[in-house]
């Protein structure tokens, strides 16, 4: 389960940054002096979300996944950043067209295979506009945890029916 | 149950080509297909698909130009759940024009 990997110190909320550079640097900052990525991983992570953007349009609200590769990683993490107000970046898999995004899920990942689980529970919370929009409104980091929870329980009990 | 080998390509040839890797997999195997998937990245792309061990490309990147060989077919809908099911059908039908 997700979130019993999340931790509060990751969680960063009413984010001033005006662009996606300034929130790779906070939150891949954070994942840094955390212990989680190497010093070299918020120049990674702005160059590859350059090159391959991870903006996604959820249903009118906009979340993007950064994450690059795993040489830049020491142990597995998942930082979260809402944004006081949306920030511009290029949607997944175009070089032209603008997101304007209130969530962003930095994803530290040291091996995509052995956490297979995991990614796929990435999206399946990310597509629930219900929970992005929960996300956002959060009074603290523990919500946040505690909203990410209570999704997680309500597709468990799905998959078992 | 019809063996399938699709390529999927994202920018990192990581994170976002295993999800939808992943999903292909399991959406494909009520169509009665068995999917080896392979993940990679936009530049491995080109020469991959040429190599005539794939059936299909995905992609979540945007890809360089070029004559790839087989059916391309973005995968962002994997992403959003929006236009999925689409997704899924394009796929299945790029393989029964193959033969598969």
């Amino acid at each position: 389960m997700i979130w019993e990997s999340l931790t509060t110190s990751l969680i960063c909320q009413d984010m001033e940054s005006t662009s996606y550079e300034e929130v790779m640097e906070v939150l891949g900052g954070e994942l840094t002096s955390q212990g989680y990525a190497k010093e070299t991983y918020v120049n990674a992570l702005i160059g590859r979300e350059k090159s391959f953007p991870t903006g996604i349009d959820m249903n009118g609200v906009g979340v993007a996944i950064p994450h690059t590769d795993p040489d830049h990683i020491n142990k597995a993490g998942i930082a979260i950043g809402v944004l006081r107000e949306p920030v511009s970046f290029l949607q997944m898999g175009t070089t032209d067209v603008e997101v304007k995004v209130q969530v962003v899920f930095v994803l530290a990942i040291t091996d995509p295979n052995a956490h297979i689980g995991t990614l796929q529970r990435i999206i399946q919370i990310i597509q629930d506009t219900g929970v992005l929009k929960r996300i956002i409104a959060a009074a603290d980091a523990a919500e946040i945890i505690r909203i990410i929870q209570e999704k997680e329980k309500f597709i468990e009990v799905k998959a078992k029916k | 149950m019809s063996r399938v080998s699709i390529l999927s390509v994202c920018g990192s040839g990581t994170v976002t080509s295993t999800m939808v890797a992943e999903k292909l997999k399991e959406r494909l195997l009520d169509d009665g297909y068995n999917v080896n998937a392979t993940e990679a990245r936009p530049t491995e792309a080109l020469n991959m698909a040429q190599s005539g061990s794939f059936d299909v490309l995905v992609h979540t990147s945007p890809l360089p130009s070029g004559d790839y060989g087989i059916p391309v077919i973005n995968a962002f809908a994997c992403m959003t759940g929006i236009g999925e099911d689409k997704f899924f059908a394009d796929v299945t039908a790029a393989l029964k024009a193959a033969g598969k």
